[in-house]
């Protein structure tokens, strides 16, 4: 952005949205007038709802504050037909105290906090209940993926970027392992990033950086990482595309991004193999009323070549009961049992005769696991693909 | 866009007032001259920004504590710089507590009485009230130019500690007048 006009200001006419980003901190009228003279000219032509995309105005000072609420008052006396819409994140802190109280002066304006609505599971991924099962987790995937992380590219001394961190705890393992130059681990979750720093904290580890922040829009700067890593995270979104775009913005040309999700449907257990198996369909549907794609693993070699990444690489962890502690690999499956018969279960409404069915599919899934000729598998798919190097005729931004 | 002053760094001595404000280390302390600051509209934003992310780096989420801290101490510098104080230094001193971040604005005490009536409206009781009565006043009267009226001028403070929680304290130390803010980690 340029130093000396440090925010944007488009519109778009397809979505009757005008987007201000960067930093509005203008001195006077006259230095507002460009941004007044879009919104006027707007709101003059246009019907219905005016879309106000602040999600990424980063800075606003006192004065472009007053001059928006004088937009607002504008569209009340010559416009009174007109709905406004002001799109906010809560990655920028300011953003809904101010614009909070704008809409109690303006009734023909609403606030919609854009990130709340992209996270539409969020209370529920974010119980406490949940973080044994993220660490237990973490732990038994750990023991394959280190290597795996090798093989697609990550190497000492990289400046690596974690985006939907969760608890962490990935991101402490890798610092350990891999010893990057820079660590920044992003989640959207206030207590688990809290509780990722007091891990963090208790290890004596100080150098990883934990930032609150949207995936779909991130503070991290365009082309600046060799290694972006999401884990077990695009599953969780129903518009994975967009966090794509992100992941592939932040790293260096050349760099690559690593992702890992599942595909629930294929997670088994022989013998009392129906059971389970119904039991995991039952659980997708379960998440996917929350937006959230658990078949989304196999899906990723094309959101890589769709979006242009090259050297795709793909493929999947098997973790079984003969390859994996037999004791850990039941305690995440119990520990599913417990937060989709129970916490899951509440948030989307299941009738009890499903919920004893989900619980007995799981006892089954751990009865192959610690049966001596029983075999259950967990599934997780690996991708990852190179950033190209940027063309003349498509710089990145 | 003016560039910034190439003023040598001024070798006057920080007004007095200073030397006590704290027995901690601060996290930053700079100093620039005002002849230099007042060069330009946006170094408000440009030093906001730069002291907000020096202070934040090593903390929970120096994202967020960059944005806010930016975003106050801007407001403050922007005071500063439409009061036009005489030639001397702005210093701004920042220590990290544990609860908070304590930050210290000072300049050279200017003509007119502007940051005094700023603080002074700011920090008079129920700040919300008085936040909420004069913006409305605000929207039912033209954009104005160089010249803004008296509360607009002001609110920008008084927006602080209305809606965002921040401590003001203004004091005089010799010849400088001191700007005391004190901002919440969360």
């Amino acid at each position: 952005m340029d130093p000396a006009q440090p925010y944007t200001v488009h519109y778009h006419e397809n979505n009757q949205e005008v987007a201000i980003a960067g930093s509005l901190r203008p001195r006077d009228a006259d230095d507002f007038a460009p941004v007044r003279e879009v919104l006027v000219r707007v709101a003059a032509a246009i019907k219905g709802t005016l879309y106000l995309n602040l999600k990424r105005l980063r800075y606003c000072n006192h004065r472009a504050f007053v001059e928006l609420a004088r937009f607002l008052e504008h569209c009340r006396r010559e416009h009174p037909e007109l709905r406004l819409k002001l799109v906010i994140s809560s990655v920028i802190p300011w953003a809904p105290i101010r614009f909070g109280y704008l809409t109690e002066l303006f009734p023909n304006a609403i606030v919609e906090q854009y990130d709340r609505a992209f996270y539409p599971g969020q209370g529920v991924i974010e119980s406490d209940q949940l973080i044994p099962v993220l660490r237990t987790q973490t732990n038994i995937v750990w023991d394959h993926e280190r290597e795996l992380l090798r093989k697609h590219g990550l190497r000492p001394g990289m400046r690596v970027a974690d985006i939907c961190c969760g608890i962490g705890d990935f991101a402490v393992l890798l610092h350990k392992e891999f010893k990057p130059e820079v660590i920044v681990a992003v989640d959207h979750s206030r207590p688990f990033l809290q509780y990722a720093i007091q891990v963090a904290r208790e290890f004596g580890i100080n150098d990883i950086e934990y930032q609150y922040g949207d995936a779909a829009d991130l503070l991290l700067a365009s082309n600046t990482f060799d290694f972006v890593t999401s884990r077990l995270s695009l599953q969780v979104f129903d518009q994975p595309e967009l966090i794509m775009r992100e992941l592939l913005r932040i790293c260096k040309p050349g760099g690559r991004v690593y992702l890992t999700n599942e595909m629930m449907s294929h997670n088994y257990g022989y013998p009392r193999h129906e059971s389970v198996s119904w039991t995991y369909a039952q659980t997708m549907k379960m998440f996917a009323t929350l937006g959230m794609d658990l078949s989304i693993g196999p899906k990723m070699y094309s959101l890589l070549t769709d979006l242009g990444f090259e050297d795709v690489s793909m493929e999947q962890i098997g973790i079984t009961n003969a390859n994996t502690v037999v004791e850990d690999f039941a305690r995440v499956i119990e520990s599913w049992e417990e937060y989709i018969t129970g916490e899951l279960s509440t948030a989307t409404g299941q009738p009890q005769a499903i919920v004893d069915r989900l619980k007995a599919g799981f006892k089954d899934h751990v009865y192959a696991i610690r049966s001596r000729r029983g075999f259950a598998i967990w599934p997780i798919f690996v991708a990852s693909g190179r950033k190209p190097a940027p063309t003349r005729e498509s710089p990145t931004r | 866009m003016s560039q910034p002053s190439s003023d040598p760094p001024s070798q006057q001595p920080a007004p007095s007032g200073l030397a006590a404000e704290s027995e901690s280390t601060p996290v930053v302390r700079a100093s620039f001259s005002m002849q230099g600051f007042m060069d330009g509209w946006l170094h408000c934003q440009h030093v906001a920004n730069y002291l907000a992310r020096f202070a934040s780096s090593d903390r929970f989420d120096p994202e967020q504590l960059t944005t806010r801290l930016s975003t106050y101490l801007n407001e403050a510098l922007e005071l500063v710089f439409r009061s036009a104080p005489g030639p001397g230094q702005l210093i701004v001193t920042i220590h990290r507590q544990h609860d908070r971040l304590d930050v210290a604005l000072a300049c050279p005490i200017a003509g007119d009485d502007r940051m005094r009536r700023s603080v002074r409206r700011a920090t008079e009781a129920d700040a919300v009230a008085t936040y909420r009565r004069g913006f409305a006043g605000l929207l039912i009267t033209p954009p104005a130019s160089e010249d803004l009226s008296e509360w607009e001028a002001d609110a920008g403070l008084l927006e602080l500690v209305a809606l965002h929680g921040i401590t003001l304290a203004l004091h005089e130390a010799g010849d400088a007048l001191v700007l005391h803010m004190t901002v919440p980690h969360e």
